[in-house]
């Protein structure tokens, strides 16, 4: 990773590198970076998490603000994880201002428009009373982790809301359509964070989401760093809700929750902000046309999909606990991911190669070292030292996963030799 | 029903923003209808056609447009006796329908992209619960291919068409779908822009399957298949 850091560190700015650094340093706070969500934007957890990565509020956009905190409060803080984020809203504003902008597909932002204003899901999230019932019935160690499932998923879908919302505000003038779409969805966001937080009440329990807005930290991405992880996020949280909704559908005597019933409409939502963060990078070509282009797309991807991997295999029981092989599950997303994926960033990774995986398990264990010596009573600096061959490791493994042969990929709308393909 | 036509009014009848005027007026040597017992489509790959060299699908729209419009008055001639049987052309002169049409092959319209079905599906379900009008379609291997090979020949097959007269959704879901090929038709009955050849499409089973689901099956797309008066 530090290699990567410094063939990259030439050419981006240096608040980009924030993304790198927090991902190096949450190595190291492993127990942080690596304890995400369940929910649909757990990969982008680790991203924030550690001592590298910078928070600003939404008030003060753009003036980033080292961290300064123990390991206690970390921890506490990742078990409601993911992370709020914050952007660049200047920066926004002009990507997105028309009279600047001449490159804007407003035939596609006006599509978009029409298909959020349709708001399929408009009685959707209608709850029923097999919900307390169900939830009186999860008993024993699995009530513990869905209530954790519930917390992760609400605070992730609370994150996108604010962050949507205010973007929505804020590009109100510049360009009144994308931002009426970052409010439609922040519409739909706040929607599945309600539900999940009724859901919390089944288990006699809720969350305060004023308090917070008001105490999170922020974590900050560049617009350009928004669009990818945000996109990404979008995709993987439709398939990990699909995925686990078609396998329910099929073992019904593993419906245990009946939120999962609700999955099928509900990611379709997810679907479409995917959908919309594809039609802000086309209409920013230069993040995705160029070599650092593709660099970051995979970076991303891969950042996403370790992060996940790492994430659902340290909570394997919840997946057992519907029915699922995590590893599995999470393999069969990751490959689908980088499908959907295909269609619009420059390149992606080839997950599809065995080594992909074969290379996962390896983190798996590795991380799994990093944990063991968190836990044992070594003085600390034992424990540093402990951990060094388990983090090298580790840093070399991911950077064998980046270095794998990419899979050149992207929009057909944005390639030369369209007029030859067939369809 | 285009093979009895004449040569003028087979240039003016379906929309051909596509094609080039000679084209237009040939009824495609393409029948696809043959052998479709099993499809062996590669999915997810876009095959590049070599033979094809400059084809301006969607360059030169408008001026497409404007042949059609010039050579209406062709349109006095009498076209099809299903214009009479479909309400939506009164008199032969003026009532023209525009279709919008995403197509490719049926393998990865039908059977790669189960998202595609759910959407459908969302949206089936959506004008329901509000009584809208149905106004989109799957088509299987379309019959305006036929007046349109420019388009034809960048299509596997049997292809599938989503066709719809808005505009504005089928720009969404070429965004969505993003492998497909994209154009319009203008056309006298609906049934120019939405009789397929076909009704349904088998598809081998894919020999590694990962997911921990079964794949879907059946024959989703009979609900939105169209249907004659």
């Amino acid at each position: 990773m530090a290699a990567m850091a410094c063939s990259m560190g030439t050419t981006v700015a240096p608040r980009a590198m924030v993304a790198l650094e927090s991902t190096t340093s949450s190595l190291a706070n492993y127990r942080v970076s690596f304890v995400g969500p369940i929910s649909r934007r757990s990969a982008l957890v680790a991203f924030g998490a550690g001592n590298g990565s910078s928070r600003v509020t939404m008030a003060a956009a753009g003036a980033a603000a080292p961290k300064n905190k123990g390991g206690k409060k970390e921890i506490d803080e990742s078990l409601l994880t993911p992370r709020f984020y914050t952007t660049d809203f200047d920066e926004m504003e002009q990507l997105f201002n028309v009279e600047i902008n001449k490159n804007l597909n407003e035939a596609e932002f006006e599509s978009l428009l029409a298909e959020f204003k349709a708001d399929y899901n408009q009685t959707h999230f209608v709850r029923n009373p097999e919900f307390k019932s169900a939830a009186d019935n999860i008993q024993g160690p699995l009530r513990q982790i869905f209530i954790e499932f519930l917390e992760r998923s609400c605070t992730a879908e609370f994150s996108g809301f604010l962050l949507y919302k205010e973007l929505g505000r804020r590009l109100k003038k510049t360009n009144p359509v994308v931002a009426e779409i970052f409010t439609l969805m922040s519409r739909d966001e706040a929607r599945h964070a309600g539900f999940l937080n009724k859901g919390l009440s089944d288990f006699n329990l809720s969350l305060d989401l004023g308090f917070l807005t008001k105490t999170r930290k922020y974590t900050f991405f560049k617009p350009q760093f928004i669009f990818y992880a945000t996109y990404l996020s979008e995709k993987i949280g439709y398939w990990r809700y699909i995925t686990i909704f078609r396998h329910l559908k099929q073992n019904p005597e593993y419906q245990c929750y009946p939120i999962f019933k609700y999955f099928e409409n509900w990611c379709q939502d997810e679907n479409r902000h995917g959908d919309f963060f594809s039609a802000l990078m086309k209409a920013q070509p230069q993040f995705l046309n160029d070599w650092k282009a593709k660099l970051w797309a995979r970076f991303f991807c891969l950042s996403v999909y370790v992060t996940m991997y790492l994430n659902d295999v340290q909570r394997t029981s919840f997946y057992e606990g519907i029915g699922l092989n995590t590893r599995d599950f999470d393999m069969h997303v990751i490959v689908e991911t980088n499908r959907t994926t295909a269609r619009i960033f420059p390149a992606v990774l080839d997950v599809e190669n065995p080594e992909f995986q074969q290379r996962l398990d390896k983190l798996v264990v590795l991380n799994q070292q990093l944990i063991d010596v968190g836990k044992s009573n070594a003085p600390a600096a034992l424990k540093a030292l402990q951990r060094v061959p388990a983090i090298l490791g580790f840093v070399n493994e991911l950077l064998a996963l980046y270095l794998m042969k990419p899979v050149d990929s992207g929009s057909v709308d944005l390639v030369e030799s369209e007029p030859q393909m067939v369809y | 029903m285009a093979c009895t036509r004449v040569a003028a009014v087979a240039a003016d009848s379906p929309g051909l923003h596509v094609c080039e005027a000679g084209s237009r007026a040939s009824t495609s040597s393409l029948s696809p209808r043959a052998s479709i017992e099993h499809v062996r489509l590669s999915p997810r790959a876009l095959t590049l056609n070599e033979s094809v060299n400059k084809i301006q699908i969607f360059s030169g729209r408008q001026s497409g447009y404007d042949g059609v419009r010039r050579i209406q008055p062709i349109r006095a001639q009498a076209v099809d006796n299903e214009l009479e049987s479909n309400g939506t052309s009164a008199t032969a002169t003026s009532q023209k329908t525009t279709f919008f049409y995403l197509v490719a092959n049926a393998k990865f319209m039908l059977d790669d992209e189960e998202h595609f079905q759910e959407q459908m599906q969302e949206k089936l379900r959506m004008y329901g619960e509000r009584n809208k009008e149905q106004d989109f379609w799957i088509v299987l291997e379309p019959e305006f291919l036929d007046k349109q090979p420019e388009v034809a020949k960048r299509v596997g097959r049997p292809a599938v068409a989503l066709v719809s007269t808005d505009k504005v959704w089928i720009t969404f879901m070429k965004l969505r779908l993003d492998r497909v090929l994209k154009g319009e038709l203008i056309v006298n009955s609906a049934d120019e822009a939405l009789t397929g050849k076909l009704t349904t499409v088998t598809f081998e089973r894919p020999a590694k399957w990962i997911a921990p689901y079964p794949k879907y099956e059946g024959d989703w797309w009979t609900p939105f298949l169209y249907k004659k008066n």
